[in-house]
């Protein structure tokens, strides 16, 4: 089974939103965008308790009542030996023909003004222009038999969790359970009669009696006892911790422990429907109460489990997406109203390996709004110091600078422009040595053409650059093929935001501050160019802690960085 | 109840399995147990589906069954065939034009398929061929199996085993349908009957389908032999009827539990009184109706209470609502059959909808009110509007007979089978029946064909300690069946007076 798509109309923060989806859903957007009422859409559709609830007249887009809610998902199901799209079929009958692949689930619910409520009828069918009712035994449906919905909090608590499902997490049923449940009876038994024969408690029993007389004449009299005797045992019994080493039990107090054991519990409990049933997970903001490296822990089981096979999930962290792979980006925002992009990240088979390193980056810059791309880690301590400088809480802002190293620039490239993320990039102005000849390929060059004929602009021939190996290498070489073509490369800066360097970090940087670096770095024997470049980090962090702020001023206002500039406005 | 080693043992084996089971071994209880057992090992969405000739049958496996049957089809084969293919896949085949709501009735004839196709279309009715010994239904919902992908995929994702009950009754186009899906759905396949019980084949019923899968090599076989019912000496002579069961012979000294009553049209129930036992359940079974009455008025003369049971008016009713007829029926004529119960009854409904009981609860009070006022025309109104309510088509003609089956206190022992002491009726009816006596005459049965041997076979085997078989002199069909009979007995080389007590 395989999701499609959603589309959105007329409820809540939704005018009308159309979203592609995959089985794995990140959904992430700025607080209030309606990350939340993209899951509730989801949740009217395929959970029952959530639909019983019926539409408020708040629950249409800006009261528009006239308007129905509508809700349709769409799911491939063409895979005929797969279990999941069995028991959908199975329920399906006649709904979905021959020919069909995808079968559409919609939720239709007008607006009664005299009932003032809107009631969800459910369709289905595999032709989206001509849908059949779905069967319903009052509001319970045909799909209700199918999916099993678990949503998961952001501050599920653990206690009224377990209280609420101890009937299905403790099945005690067999044979010696009989005798044992009848020991603990009248072990309860005794307990209240120990507890009435205190002396304490028999004075209030004795004194509360006619207190509570003076009010009502009933004829009662009011008696303590322990609760596990009265409610029953199950009323009773709550998960302790108890470490490995040594007998203590230890109250779930911590809140990332407690969250841990919500995770277990909702995992057990899934498993006993999934034989029957479909179970999707719907999972708010899991890093709430989860140190880092627990949230990192988290990301690999719900990208890795087989068991969140079908996922929905809201986050605001980065750790939380550590592991991602085959997931559906869906980035929420707003525009003059709230729209939405995604796209369907899957990690490069070639970095397959190194997924948490290629994601590391990728993670961080989806959150922004606006991400400068920069080659390497040094671009990024310099510039996070420049910016620093002029903006203290640029991050806040929705910036990030994210290097792509290794990776190069493509892989993040494509997928912020997909999530319609801003993106600067900087860029060096590299050559390569052809095999066997003695010219030079304009790396960079080209590299600006590939991201230039990706965008839709019209004009897109007459800013590409040329890219006619040349015959020289080196410094010199690379600063004239720049002023050659400054006039195209200008254009690019501002059309394209595609920021190439006259050569590289180190010479572009040396244009402007030479004088403080020599100062700077007593260390580079009058060479500071070549001293950043033999230890590239380590140098540069010991340039960027001596930089001042008219130094960050320099370069900010240079025409070198006027990439910085760009990403502040 | 146990289970004997037989019936653990079919009620163990996996995969396709037919079982033939001779009358009185079991049949039902070992088919539930069954299905419990399948069911209870089975840990995916799919469920089963049980398919029975009646109604009757269905809700009796409905009400033995001890797990939740939510989400199982357990009903007729006809309902199979319409609710599950054709109903929802037609239009997969034959176009969007037949998305139609269908309803049934089968005493619309037809003489071609196309007929019937068309008739669908135009008059949203599914009718029968006017030759009965060919099946419209089932030819139609095997065409549209072979040609609808996702009918062939909704089956199998939905039903993990079919279970067919009674395959001896099965036409060829039921088996032909049932073996599609056994053969090319490859969904699981347990079949169980009795060849000798074939009392159908006028109307098509085409028992040889039923041997035919007994050498198929993709089912295993197990044989029911072992009767509970009846004693010794009747399953003798019921066994030495054929052929496949003439081993089971087992040689007996008392043999005052088979009696051929030698007598005349007149005398014999003077005949038979003295060696009734009249504390114990019996029965005189008959061919025709008009027989069936004439002997019970006989017996009844001579003081003992036999009740003829009738052919209820209702009885006829082929069309989708028929089971609403019946319970209606029953809710007014047996005092203990409640709202709730007829709310049971609807088929493919779920339990506890209030609503719906709230509203059969109110029809009810109506119909009570129209039958006090002996006002028919609002009595038919009034079942009309409770019928479309749960989604199902009356016809006025029907609604007669209703009226009648209700108001006529003489249909009313119909449905007290169960209380009576003494009753005479059909054997037709007689069906899945059993009573300690059973009266039945030789004129009833010649025995010159495959279909008389199995005829009679039904009736010797509803007797549990007695049968009377009366032999009326100077009768040609009486005369008949002794000579085949002798000619049957002759094969095991033995004589009637070697298995019976014969009463000059």
């Amino acid at each position: 089974m395989k999701f499609k798509s959603v589309r959105i109309i007329n409820f809540r923060n939704f005018e009308d939103i159309s979203i592609d989806l995959t089985n794995k859903n990140v959904i992430f957007g700025m607080n209030d965008v309606g990350k939340t009422n993209f899951l509730y859409a989801i949740r009217y559709i395929f959970d029952k308790e959530i639909r019983r609830r019926n539409f408020g007249d708040t629950d249409y887009y800006k009261k528009n009542v006239e308007t129905p809610i509508e809700i349709i998902v769409g799911i491939d199901i063409s895979d005929t030996g797969d279990m999941d799209n069995q028991k959908l079929r199975a329920k399906l009958k006649g709904a979905i023909l021959s020919n069909q692949k995808t079968v559409y689930i919609k939720l239709l619910a007008e607006y009664d003004e005299k009932e003032m409520v809107g009631i969800p009828s459910l369709y289905w069918g595999g032709n989206l222009e001509d849908l059949e009712v779905m069967p319903a035994r009052s509001t319970f449906f045909e799909i209700d038999y199918v999916f099993n919905v678990v949503y998961i909090d952001a501050y599920v608590d653990l206690y009224a969790l377990f209280k609420k499902n101890v009937n299905k997490l403790l099945i005690n049923d067999n044979e010696q359970d009989r005798a044992i449940l009848d020991d603990i009876g009248n072990t309860c038994d005794n307990l209240n009669s120990h507890i009435s024969k205190l002396s304490g408690v028999k004075s209030f029993e004795e004194k509360i009696s006619p207190e509570y007389k003076k009010f009502r004449h009933d004829d009662v009299s009011i008696s303590v006892k322990s609760e596990i005797a009265v409610k029953g045992l199950y009323s009773n019994i709550v998960p302790y911790i108890k470490q490995d080493a040594d007998d203590f039990l230890y109250p779930t107090s911590g809140e990332g422990r407690k969250k841990l054991l919500v995770y277990s519990i909702f995992g057990l409990l899934s498993q006993e429907e999934e034989e029957r049933k479909i179970n999707i997970f719907l999972i708010e903001e899991p890093e709430n109460h989860l140190h880092r490296s627990m949230q990192i822990a988290l990301s690999h089981v719900l990208f890795d489990e087989n068991k969140y096979r079908y996922l929905f999930m809201t986050t605001h962290s980065p750790q939380v997406l550590t592991e991602m792979d085959k997931v559906n980006l869906v980035r929420i925002y707003n525009e003059d109203k709230v729209v939405s992009k995604s796209i369907l990240y899957k990690v490069p088979d070639e970095f397959k390996n190194q997924r948490k390193m290629l994601n590391r980056g990728l993670v961080e810059a989806i959150f922004a709004d606006k991400v400068l791309l920069v080659e390497g880690p040094s671009e990024k301590i310099l510039f996070d110091k420049v910016l620093t400088k002029i903006n203290p809480l640029y991050e806040a802002d929705g910036i990030y600078i994210l290097p792509v190293g290794g990776f190069g620039f493509e892989p993040y490239y494509e997928i912020l422009d997909a999530l319609q993320i801003k993106k600067i990039v900087k860029t060096d102005n590299d050559l390569r040595k052809i095999k066997g000849k003695k010219k030079y390929s304009v790396l960079g060059f080209s590299r600006l053409n590939r991201y230039i004929k990706k965008s839709e602009n019209d004009d897109v021939e007459k800013c590409l650059l040329p890219e006619t190996p040349i015959n020289r290498n080196g410094v010199k070489a690379k600063q004239k093929l720049y002023e050659n073509n400054r006039e195209r490369l200008d254009e690019i800066r501002s059309k394209y935001s595609l920021y190439l360097s006259r050569c590289s970090l180190e010479e572009d940087l040396d244009e402007v501050i030479h004088d403080k670096m020599l100062t700077y770095l007593p260390n580079a024997d009058g060479d500071p160019i070549k001293y950043l470049q033999d230890a590239k980090n380590k140098h540069m962090v010991e340039l960027v802690e001596k930089l001042e702020e008219q130094d960050c001023t320099r370069i900010y206002e240079h025409y070198n960085f006027a990439c910085l500039k760009d990403i502040m406005e | 109840m146990m289970l004997s080693q037989i019936q653990k043992e079919i009620v163990e084996t996996p995969g396709n399995l037919i079982v033939s089971a001779s009358a009185g071994t079991g049949k039902t209880h070992t088919l539930v147990a069954k299905m419990v057992h399948d069911i209870e090992h089975q840990y995916t969405h799919k469920v089963v589906a049980a398919i029975t000739f009646t109604i009757k049958a269905a809700k009796e496996i409905k009400e033995r069954l001890a797990v939740d049957t939510m989400g199982h089809f357990i009903g007729t084969n006809n309902s199979f065939a319409i609710e599950e293919i054709i109903k929802p896949f037609m239009k997969d085949v034959y176009g969007m034009a037949y998305r139609v709501g269908m309803s049934t009735d089968y005493s619309v004839k037809i003489h071609t398929f196309e007929e019937g196709i068309d008739k669908i279309k135009t008059k949203q009715i599914l009718c029968s061929y006017q030759d009965n010994k060919k099946n419209f239904i089932f030819e139609l919902a095997l065409n549209i199996l072979k040609c609808s992908k996702a009918c062939q995929l909704y089956l199998k994702a939905k039903y993990f085993k079919i279970y067919v009950d009674e395959y001896q009754d099965c036409d060829k186009d039921m088996h032909n349908l049932f073996m599609y899906i056994c053969d090319i759905l490859k969904i699981d396949t347990f079949i169980v009957g009795d060849e000798k019980q074939s009392i159908y084949m006028w109307r098509g019923a085409y028992p040889e389908a039923f041997k035919g899968i007994l050498n198929k090599v993709n089912f295993s076989k197990r044989f029911m032999v072992e009767n509970f019912r009846s004693c010794q000496q009747i399953q003798n002579y019921s066994n030495l009827l054929f052929e496949n069961t003439r081993n089971l012979y087992v040689p007996v000294d008392d043999l005052s539990s088979v009696v051929i009553v030698c007598s005349s049209e007149e005398n014999w129930v003077s005949k038979i009184t003295p060696y009734l036992d009249e504390s114990k359940k019996s029965a005189l079974l008959r061919y025709s109706n008009e027989n069936a009455k004439v002997g019970a008025n006989k017996l009844l003369d001579s003081g003992i209470e036999f009740t003829y049971i009738p052919q209820i008016p209702i009885a006829d009713i082929t069309t989708e609502a028929a089971w609403l007829y019946n319970a209606v029926a029953k809710y007014f004529i047996l005092p203990q059959y409640s709202a709730y119960d007829l709310r049971d009854e609807i088929p493919n409904e779920a339990d506890g909808n209030r609503k719906i009981l709230n509203r059969i609860k109110t029809a009810l009070t109506y119909l009570g009110k129209s039958l006090e006022e002996k006002d028919e025309l609002s009595f038919y109104e009034q079942v009309e509007e409770i019928a479309n309510y749960l989604g199902y088509q009356t016809k006025i003609d029907h609604c007669k007979q209703l009226y009648t089956t209700i108001c006529d206190e003489q249909y009313h022992a119909a449905f007290k089978i169960d209380e009576l002491k003494h009753v005479a009726m059909t054997f037709h009816s007689s069906k899945g029946l059993e009573f300690d006596q059973v009266i039945i005459f030789a004129s009833d049965y010649s025995l010159a064909t495959k279909q008389e041997i199995y005829n009679h076979y039904v009736a010797v085997t509803r007797a549990k300690s007695k049968l009377f078989i009366v032999y009326v002199h100077k009768n040609s069909y009486a005369n008949q069946f002794a000579n085949n009979i002798n000619e049957i007995l002759e094969k095991s080389s033995l004589k009637m007076k070697e298995i019976a007590t014969i009463m000059k």
